[in-house]
């Protein structure tokens, strides 16, 4: 029995691994094919560009799996993305409902300050009042854009051409956080990218920490037995989910150069469809910082590639969509097999793999 | 074991297969065209029918050249983001030329002077960006103009009747709104704050700011003989407002869609002016064309036209009647 259920654990693990695999393949096979039809796709300066229109999606996605890891969800992040920026620059530049105006590293802090509110409350709708997470994160988004509305007054700030001008060095910094060119063109954005990956790579696969959520995730009664800290995860993966959606959100900002009134909900859906198309299952206990990775670049290039096709906005919408749809059934199919290939190797009584 | 990888690995290709169909069907269309150059054309929400016209007129127009178009839009009202991206992807893409809706007049400075840089010519519909010379050129409506039509026309109208006016604006911190609050008075011949201004009121440029601005009005000032609106729908609820009231009142408007045009026509506006979506984005594509086969660059802020549409015409202004507003004014 022992033996099965390590075989078992044995092809989960080639399983996933081949549909990283399969997943790695699909972007290839895109690129090949844009690239085919368009020269200036592997251009430099659309490498860039197509790099940098992932360090939202990347950085908020990252933590999204997390949650989702625990079997949650947080709908909330978008709008909490174009929360933090919002309260950032109505604090910082004045124009909105506000009757006062901050120096920029207190408007920063606030920016991210309301995220990690957002987060807690979250977590404490979630853990403490019970309530599901689908329902807690998705008022959370109609308050967090609410919020935005109110305190923007529905404004669009461009701190460059401000009335008045903010001082030089806080421009010089803040654009430095996200906008400013380094080396061979590359902005500082992505930078922010590469180093999340790096943090929620070791948080997941490296630490103890992650190793838990998995379990919890997988199995939260077997967690409760154990005594694991499930309530505390929580709290935790929500404020990460909100705090890195509030970050990506400032880092836009800095990058586009001025920030809008309601920018951003659509934000959500694509990060979730993004996690999942990455592997990771709904119901908890399942997912790889690796396989998001790529369910984010899979939804990136799509963008890039359809825009560089020359394919309209809408049908690139409808793409995102039977992609999404796509990648969970394979799930959906894959899981089928392994469990019934399990069965196969319990009632044979010999593992599987030899 | 083996049974099972294969049918796993079939049912990993099933949906790289599908991408990979679908992509090749679409690509094969967009292949055909791409003997001349590229021309990107960046609006604003297509929910918007002045929009969608707008970006319609710059397509075909694009296609009349043998063109390739690129197209985008912004997904709500000043989402500048999209826009920025967008232009991006045309940058790559090797445009040589953008048509640029603003959905901010500021936030999209930067990434036209990129654009311009890479060698694309920038023109500019509907509005131009601030300052106006960040785009070689731009194609909008003159709207100081226009609301000089309607000042005029409404100061003919009332005769030698003292003028009560009413204005309902939009937020004059834009710069549209401005411009017509400013053209009707200067076509009126009165000064900011004179004494003919009955009364002036903030509407969201809809049928139900109109209408409740114009009740609070109208109970303040009975007198009221002429009313100024920023848009067709703000003139629309005005009406309402009035017609409750039992009023005979000078009603001006501006845009030209069809359903202004339709309230001309059935005496609810006395006279609106139409601005043309279809000639901006046909004039931002002729000059495109014609600068990049060598021809000069465009320049400066040029006017799209501007026409009065009454069913009242007057001495010494130039008007067309609804019937021609009908045949052609844009949007539903």
């Amino acid at each position: 029995m022992t033996q099965s259920a390590l075989a078992l654990l044995g092809q989960q693990k080639v399983l996933n691994s081949l549909r990283t695999l399969g997943l790695a393949l699909a972007i290839v096979l895109i690129a090949v094919i844009v690239q085919s039809q368009r020269s200036a796709f592997l251009s430099p300066e659309n490498m860039l560009t197509l790099v940098r229109s992932m360090v939202a999606l990347g950085m908020v996605a990252f933590a999204q799996m997390l949650v989702i890891l625990l079997g949650e969800i947080d709908l909330s992040v978008g709008a909490v993305y174009g929360l933090a920026g919002t309260v950032t620059a109505t604090l910082w530049l004045g124009g909105g409902s506000l009757p006062f105006t901050t120096p920029l590293l207190v408007a920063l802090a606030a920016g991210l300050g309301i995220a990690l509110l957002t987060g807690l409350l979250n977590g404490f709708l979630t853990v403490r009042a019970g309530l599901p997470s689908f329902i807690t994160t998705l008022g959370m988004l109609n308050v967090a854009d609410g919020l935005s509305l109110l305190i923007s007054n529905a404004t669009t700030f461009t701190p460059a051409y401000n009335e008045p001008l903010p001082p030089a060095w806080e421009l010089s910094f803040f654009h430095g956080l996200g906008g400013a060119l380094m080396a061979y063109d590359i902005p500082v954005e992505t930078l922010w990218l590469v180093g999340a990956f790096i943090l929620f790579w070791i948080l997941r696969h490296r630490t103890v920490f992650g190793f838990r959520l998995m379990a919890m995730g997988g199995n939260a009664e077997a967690a409760r037995v154990a005594r694991l800290p499930l309530k505390k995860y929580k709290y935790v993966v929500f404020v990460l989910s909100a705090l890195m959606a509030g970050l990506a959100g400032i880092l836009d900002f800095s990058y586009v150069g001025s920030v809008g009134p309601t920018q951003s909900s659509s934000l959500s859906f694509q990060v979730i469809a993004a996690v999942v198309i990455g592997g990771a299952s709904l119901n908890g206990g399942r997912g790889t910082i690796m396989g998001t990775l790529l369910g984010v670049i899979l939804l990136a290039l799509l963008n890039n590639g359809l825009a560089l096709l020359g394919v309209s906005s809408f049908v690139q919408l409808l793409f995102i969509g039977l992609v999404t749809i796509g990648a969970v059934w394979l799930d959906l199919v894959s899981q089928k097999l392994i469990r019934s290939a399990g069965q196969r190797s319990v009632r044979s009584g010999t593992g599987a793999v030899a | 074991m083996l049974k099972m990888t294969s049918r796993t690995l079939r049912s990993i290709a099933m949906p790289a297969t599908l991408a990979l169909t679908a992509t090749m069907a679409l690509s094969a269309g967009a292949q055909a065209q791409d003997k001349t150059f590229l021309i990107g054309i960046v609006e604003q929400q297509l929910a918007n029918p002045f929009f969608a016209k707008l970006q319609q007129a710059g397509v075909d127009a694009a296609k009349k050249h043998g063109l390739e178009t690129m197209t985008a839009e912004s997904s709500v009202a000043g989402d500048s983001a999209t826009q920025v991206a967008a232009i991006e992807n045309m940058i790559n893409r090797g445009a040589k030329g953008i048509v640029l809706d603003p959905a901010n007049a500021s936030a999209l400075v930067k990434i036209v002077q990129k654009a311009r840089d890479a060698g694309i010519i920038v023109v500019t519909t509907n509005t131009s960006l601030e300052p106006a010379t960040a785009a070689d050129a731009s194609y909008e409506t003159d709207n100081l103009a226009a609301g000089e039509l309607i000042g005029k026309w409404a100061k003919a109208r009332l005769g030698s009747t003292p003028a009560r006016i009413a204005m309902l604006d939009y937020d004059l911190s834009d710069k549209t709104a401005k411009a017509r609050h400013d053209g009707f008075l200067k076509g009126f011949g009165i000064a900011e704050g004179a004494p003919e201004i009955a009364g002036t009121a903030l509407t969201q440029a809809n049928v139900e700011t109109g209408q409740s601005s114009m009740e609070n009005l109208l109970s303040a000032h009975p007198d009221i003989n002429a009313v100024y609106t920023i848009n067709e729908p703000a003139a629309q609820g005005a009406f309402l407002a009035i017609k409750r009231a039992k009023k005979d009142i000078v009603m001006t408007s501006i845009d030209g869609s069809c359903s202004g045009v339709r309230s001309v026509a059935d005496g609810t506006i006395g006279a609106t002016v139409m601005q043309f979506p279809t000639n901006m984005g046909t004039l931002a594509v002729e000059a495109i064309v014609k600068a990049v086969n060598g021809g000069p660059k465009p320049t400066g802020v040029n006017n799209s036209g501007t026409i009065l549409i009454t069913d009242n015409p007057v001495d010494g202004i130039e008007s067309k009647d609804s019937k021609w507003g009908l045949e052609n004014c844009w949007g539903e």
